[in-house]
């Protein structure tokens, strides 16, 4: 065998031997990071300096924004008690895909917020607390299928920049869940930051950028989602 | 100059934005995992269900998530006003916990609650001697580098507490007797299980270990497990006239085809079964392995094993062996055996007593080339394996085998048994050998 062969043979057999010592040990792919788009439309409708309701259309694409991840229907609706405090109610219909099997579920979510905000200066202050239930549709607590209870923590501040319609927004948001049968935690923590632009008469557009954290898991996992929002103002 | 950098910006956000794995090794970080010990392709059935010695298995369960499983059962019960119905499997109250064994440690195992009477009658007195399943690939999901995680081969086990049974060895001599009389049953040992739940090691008392049907046992008995495993339960799982539904006969593999049990029902109520008898075998013996099932009844009404098909609506699965197209009888849950029993009490040899609500019973028993054959499989039966001689050997093996672990210092505890006394538990020994003298002769009256 001369020795160009030998060479070969040499990185042949290397290779056979490094591709079985690879297979000795099962390997399995986690994903720790993804890009997902966030889209939505929608009308609202504000009867008064009060009350306002407000019905959005949204899609989810994840998977390097390659995939749908979820379809949903949101109706919501808001009370201004004063200048500080608001209440909020929202009912949704999720069209989800599930983690593992990748088959789609359906859900409801049903969410009541509490809201504060005030002023400092040119620092316009909101908090949300909202509390938000989750129920997987046809599917029945003898199946196992029992509530998944959210409490959602929102901090955010807008800041008034002057004579610039695009007044940039950064928010914190943590997400706490507990169900019956499971034991509560903090699951993700996430971070925004956006601004809208107000067309008159018609509605806003708004922009957002997201990333949100797992806290739980060996291999906990990263998103981060562009968004893009329209609401028509009726 | 501005659009260059608003340019670059996004380019740079988005790319970092993009989609990233990672590549988790199965056991990584895990210091006790081995392919031999936690992900064995094959079952290692001498090393779990070998006979020698009585295992013991560790169990420590983080408080938080006993008190979960604890508020499950309770809520279960009190929802159910206390009365019977399996046990949600789909419940998701499996639990993670430790698992200790020979020193080895398996990581975030799924442990649940499971069975029926069993379980809800101990609970319900008091006892927390519970039956418990094991599944060591549940959590995988939260912790990927378990992924494929099983003990020496197996996926899951399940621990039968030996409700109702003083001898503690019901379920695995019946097991046993099945097994060697060429029925598929599950292979079972005895274990002793330790049980830490934030308040230190405690005695759980001895159990019978068992493997799951539709985790290795098809495998191992008929050389595949990709055919419909049924675990029929409910109205249905008596193929009485006119309650044949689907939803009674879960499928516990693929789940798509309920075609096999919809025949062996059509053709067990066809008219052919009094117009032309032959022809009925026939066609129940294409679908159905009657021989097979004879065996069953054989061993079964020997053992007097009540608590199944002919009293009740479950405790057997029905498997579809691809290498025959026909669906094979498996008993389970067999650790009320040898017993008069409850519940109208176990049915007579001859069947006498079996109504057509039972009609896998009634009109087999009817049809006389089915009778002859049972009652050839009753007699080898008794002959070779169910006979004084062979049982007293077998029960007392046993015996000394498990009564360190069943009464005495290392014995069971209150609040952990279903002994009353240490004399319960050798009295039920002479129960079990003067049974098998009584069913011998009951037996060979009628096998004659």
């Amino acid at each position: 065998m001369n020795f160009p062969f030998r060479i070969a043979y040499c990185f042949l057999f290397s290779f056979l031997i490094s591709a079985f010592s690879l297979n000795a040990q099962t390997t399995t792919q986690v994903v720790v990071q993804d890009f997902e788009t966030w889209s939505q439309i929608g009308v609202s409708k504000r009867f008064n300096d009060e009350f306002k309701l407000q019905l959005n259309q949204g899609l989810r694409l994840n998977d390097n924004s390659s995939s749908v991840d979820q379809v949903l229907t949101n109706l919501s609706g808001s009370y201004q008690y004063n200048d500080m405090f608001s209440f909020g109610v929202g009912i949704r219909y999720i069209r989800n895909k599930g983690n593992s099997s990748g088959e789609f579920e359906n859900l409801m979510r049903y969410n009541f917020d509490f809201g504060v905000k005030h002023q400092l200066d040119r620092f316009h202050f909101k908090y949300r607390l909202r509390l938000q239930t989750k129920d997987k549709i046809g599917s029945s607590r003898n199946e196992g299928d029992f509530f998944k209870h959210g409490q959602r923590l929102k901090v955010g501040v807008r800041y008034n920049v002057k004579n610039w319609k695009l007044d940039p927004k950064f928010s914190t948001e943590l997400f706490r869940y507990s169900g019956r049968y499971m034991l509560s935690s903090f699951e993700k923590i996430r971070f925004t930051l956006g601004t809208e632009y107000k067309i008159k008469k018609f509605g806003k557009v708004g922009i957002f950028y997201s990333i949100e954290r797992e806290l739980v898991g060996t291999y906990p996992k990263t998103t981060n989602i562009l968004g893009l929002n329209f609401t028509y103002k009726l | 100059m501005k659009k260059i950098i608003l340019s670059t910006l996004i380019i740079s956000v988005t790319i970092l934005s993009c989609k990233k794995e990672v590549t988790v090794t199965q056991g990584d970080g895990y210091a006790d995992w081995t392919s031999e010990t936690h992900s064995a392709s094959s079952p290692d059935y001498s090393e779990v269900f070998g006979d020698s010695e009585v295992r013991r298995i560790d169990i420590t369960i983080d408080k938080a998530y006993w008190k979960l499983m604890e508020k499950h059962l309770s809520n279960f019960y009190s929802s159910s006003g206390g009365g019977g119905g399996d046990f949600p499997e789909a419940t998701p109250i499996y639990v993670p916990c430790n698992l200790e064994y020979k020193g080895i440690n398996w990581y975030n195992v799924g442990i649940r609650y499971k069975g029926n009477s069993s379980l809800q009658s101990a609970y319900n007195s008091g006892i927390s001697k519970l039956p418990f399943r094991l599944n060591f690939d549940e959590f995988s999901n939260d912790y990927p580098e378990l992924m494929g995680q099983n003990f020496y081969g197996f996926n899951e086990l399940s621990l039968s507490s030996s409700y109702n049974d003083k001898s503690l060895m019901r379920e695995k001599v019946a097991s046993d007797l099945f097994r060697d009389f060429g029925v598929p049953c599950a292979r079972s040992v005895f274990c002793r299980v330790y049980v830490d739940f934030g308040e230190g090691s405690t005695y759980f008392g001895l159990y019978t270990m068992l493997e799951v049907v539709f985790d290795s046992m098809l495998e191992n008995e008929f050389g595949s497990a990709y055919g419909n495993c049924y675990k029929p339960d409910g109205d249905g799982a008596s193929f009485a006239e006119g309650t044949f539904d689907e939803s009674y006969f879960e499928n516990k593999t693929d789940g798509t085809d309920w075609s096999d049990v919809r025949s062996l029902y059509d053709i067990l109520h066809s008219s052919e079964r009094t117009s032309n008898p032959a022809a009925w075998r026939t066609s129940l013996e294409s679908v159905l392995d009657v021989d097979q099932y004879l065996q069953y009844m054989a061993v079964n009404f020997t053992i007097q094993n009540w608590d199944t098909y002919g009293r009740m609506t479950h405790n057997y699965y029905l498997y579809n062996n691809p290498s025959d197209s026909k669906l094979n009888w498996i008993p389970w849950d067999n650790n009320e055996a040898f017993d008069e029993g409850k519940q109208g009490g176990a049915l007579s040899i001859d069947l006498s007593d079996a109504s057509n609500e039972w009609p896998l019973l009634s009109y087999i028993i009817a049809d006389d080339t089915y009778e002859t054959t049972y009652k050839v499989h009753l007699r080898n039966f008794i002959d070779n394996h169910f006979n004084s001689s062979n049982m007293s050997s077998i029960y007392n093996s046993y015996y000394s085998q498990i009564e360190p672990y069943a009464t005495g210092e290392f014995g069971e505890v209150s609040g952990y048994t279903f002994l009353n006394s240490e004399n319960d538990f050798s009295s039920a020994l002479n129960t079990l050998i003067s049974h098998t003298s009584s069913r011998y002769s009951v037996v060979d009256a009628y096998a004659q």
